[in-house]
């Protein structure tokens, strides 16, 4: 009796454990998935459902990653998705999916819980990613990662024609898309970021063609193309074609007279960098907004284009006194004036120096104090720099620079003249930053950056200064003060003044 | 009492053991999540049908204490199931602020659209009613805030959208508010 006893304890102890190791090792292995999405955040989410034998993910869920719409007939429990093209028809506490005209048995059910439809996990991941469109889905079984894909340009149809002097190559991606060709050995390599090579196959050149062969590779995200060509090809240009976006390849046995396009888009400018010369004593003031444009206003009366008017004023007047520098006004009245035109303005002049003057706004009234914004272009403009760099360096190497390769000289597209200041602009800001800082005037918010369409034609360092906020009763008392609208005015003028006189 | 006899089995002799087995082992074959895989039609209920109460989860994006932007996941009802209608209600619900009371609408509560477009290359266009746009507290900091919520919104809810632009009456203008550039698109990439 008592060994049976011992061993009932025994089965009973070897069970706790076994519940118990269970119950660790299923929490510790909690089944969920993560998501990566296109700009790189990885989320996880929780494909357990209580009491279910397989993993799910919630409808709610499913339209957010594959932007599809929901029809819930909650009187019925049925529940029609939209994805893309396709039309994905479930009913709860069903395997059966039909999608279009096609029914899908699942391994496991959709069901209703806690308010939500439940989808099997194997519908989402399996079956789900092909109806996407427009961009790519990937399922990693082993890492239990859904990658959702940037959108990605295919590469799917590519053309040879045989033309006159020579052979024309047409390559139409599915959507807007950069090529940038390099000269190699065997002929050109045509590379394409952020594409990738269609499923169709390559032409085969015809007799007499300049291309020998073509071949797909990949490198990373950039589907690169290799084209060998024939000896007898002697010049060869690429252009790219809008609306429909077209990218035309042509090789010729006579050199070519570039049309258009190539270097009028990349209109290239031989500049030199203001940074590393004295700066001149002109700057251009500009005051925001103007004419129908109020620009922000606040509750105690402040009217931004008025203020900022008065303000430019105020600093040409102390510059001139205080530091002997000349500083033109883009608007010495309630004038309209484009953002462009103000950046004219200042590159006429030849101007040294290039200051926007402006009042802050926000829906949130909490939010006060200076900030002085410099110009950081978008990413195409940052990657036409890029391109036009490396294909100035690659093309003419040090030819193009003449001997003189001490970056005194770089080539860049105008669009992004305000680039080559950077550096200069970062120290004016700075300057004037610490000398509204001294001003008390809310809480200084620092240097930021930003695409501003007023700085970026600018040939010059270039900033926009946002004194205060009108939306903040405490720094609109402040602004409209008098007295302290001149000390502002000293203020900008010392960091302005110390930044021409210092040559830096 | 013995455990078979306390479960009831004790007259389960071998040959009952084997019927029950082959049973079970039965039961278990024909229970629908072991059958395999399989694409055809189906014999259970029929398809769902087309109608019902629409909807389309989205992430928004509303400016929370100190200025920075969050996200809020919400369950949008654009009426109909074009992607323009979304897109307009996503918009409006933008507009119409967060269920947070710590969070901020970075988008005029009056903003009206004259027309959304969408090209078949990642483009989205927002043409927005101008007069919409003046009474709100525009400066540096909030249209910058005005483009990223948008942004980061629309590229989110429209998967294959990558650059929205953004039009006044019709027209690119040089910046929606005087500050920030309009006049190319914005990548959606570069503003999440």
């Amino acid at each position: 009796m008592g060994a049976e006893r011992c061993g009932a304890r025994r089965v009973a102890a070897v069970c706790a454990v076994a519940w118990l190791a269970l119950a660790v090792v299923s929490a510790w292995g909690a089944p969920s998935m993560e998501v990566r999405f296109p700009d790189g955040r990885i989320e996880r989410f929780d494909t357990r459902l209580e009491g279910a034998r397989g993993e799910y993910l919630t409808a709610d869920d499913v339209s957010l990653l594959y932007g599809a719409s929901k029809f819930w007939r909650s009187d019925l429990l049925k529940m029609t998705l939209r994805i893309g093209a396709s039309r994905v028809k479930i009913t709860v506490d069903n395997r059966n999916v039909v999608i279009d005209d096609r029914v899908i048995h699942l391994r496991e059910p959709v069901l209703f819980r806690d308010g939500m439809v439940r989808l099997p996990l194997q519908l989402v991941v399996e079956i789900l990613p092909d109806l996407v469109t427009g961009y790519a889905v990937e399922w990693d079984e082993g890492r239990r990662l859904l990658s959702i894909g940037s959108p990605v340009v295919v590469l799917d149809d590519v053309r040879l024609n045989s033309v006159s002097g020579g052979t024309e190559m047409v390559i139409t991606p599915s959507g807007k898309c950069d090529v940038f060709p390099r000269d190699e050995a065997a002929g050109i390599a045509l590379r394409f970021p952020g594409a990738r090579p269609g499923r169709s196959p390559l032409p085969l050149p015809a007799e007499g063609s300049l291309v020998d062969s073509l071949a797909w590779s990949v490198e990373g995200d950039t589907a690169v193309l290799q084209v060998t060509t024939d000896s007898a090809m002697t010049d060869y240009s690429v252009e790219k074609e809008g609306r429909p976006e077209r990218i035309v390849v042509r090789l010729s046995t006579e050199k070519l007279l570039r049309r258009g396009g190539r270097e009028k888009e990349d209109l290239v400018v031989l500049t030199t960098p203001k940074s590393v010369s004295p700066p001149r004593r002109t700057v251009v003031i500009d005051a925001g907004h103007g004419g129908d444009d109020p620009g922000c206003a606040g509750e105690q009366g402040l009217v931004e284009k008025d203020y900022v008017l008065a303000m430019a004023r105020l600093l040409r007047d102390r510059l001139a006194r205080d530091h002997g520098v000349t500083a033109i006004l883009t608007r010495d009245g309630d004038l309209d004036l484009s953002l462009t035109a103000r950046t004219e303005i200042a590159n006429r002049a030849g101007a040294g120096l290039f200051v926007s003057l402006h009042v802050n706004g926000s829906p949130d009234r909490s939010l006060s104090g200076a900030e002085v914004y410099v110009y950081s272009p978008g990413r195409e403009v940052k990657e036409r720099v890029n391109a036009v760099v490396e294909e100035a360096t690659s093309r003419y190497g040090s030819a193009l620079v003449g001997g003189v390769i001490d970056q005194d000289f770089r080539f860049i597209p105008w669009e992004a003249v305000q680039t080559s200041y950077r550096g200069a602009s970062d120290k004016v800001a700075g300057r004037i930053v610490r000398a509204l800082k001294r001003l008390d005037i809310g809480v200084p918010r620092g240097v930021k950056e930003g695409p501003f369409q007023v700085l970026a034609g600018a040939d010059m360092p270039a900033v926009l200064v946002e004194i205060g906020f009108a939306t903040s009763p405490e720094d609109e008392a402040v602004l409209l003060d008098d007295r302290m609208a001149r000390r502002i005015a000293g203020a900008l003028a010392g960091a302005i003044g110390g930044y021409i006189g210092s040559g830096s | 009492m013995n455990r078979p006899e306390r479960f009831g089995l004790a007259r389960f002799d071998a040959v009952s053991r084997g019927r029950f087995a082959a049973v079970l082992l039965a039961f278990v074959l024909i229970t629908p999540g072991c059958r395999p895989h399989r694409e055809g039609v189906g014999e259970e209920e029929g398809p769902a049908v087309e109608g019902g109460e629409l909807s389309r989860s989205a992430v928004l994006y509303f400016e929370s204490d100190g200025g920075e932007l969050a996200g809020e996941r919400r369950e949008i009802f654009p009426g109909n199931p074009s992607r323009e209608a979304f897109a307009r209600a996503l918009l409006a619900a933008l507009a119409g602020g967060s269920e947070s009371s710590s969070r901020r609408a970075v988008v005029p509560p009056a903003l009206e659209t004259e027309g959304i477009f969408f090209d078949d290359m990642g483009g989205l266009f927002l043409d927005l009613k101008g007069a919409s746009l003046r009474s709100w507290r525009w400066g540096s900091s909030s249209e910058l805030a005005f483009v990223r919520a948008v942004v980061r919104t629309m590229g989110g809810s429209f998967p294959d959208v990558s650059r929205v632009t953004f039009l006044i009456d019709g027209e690119r203008v040089e910046s929606i508010a005087g500050h920030v550039g309009a006049t190319r698109p914005f990548e959606v990439a570069e503003w999440r």
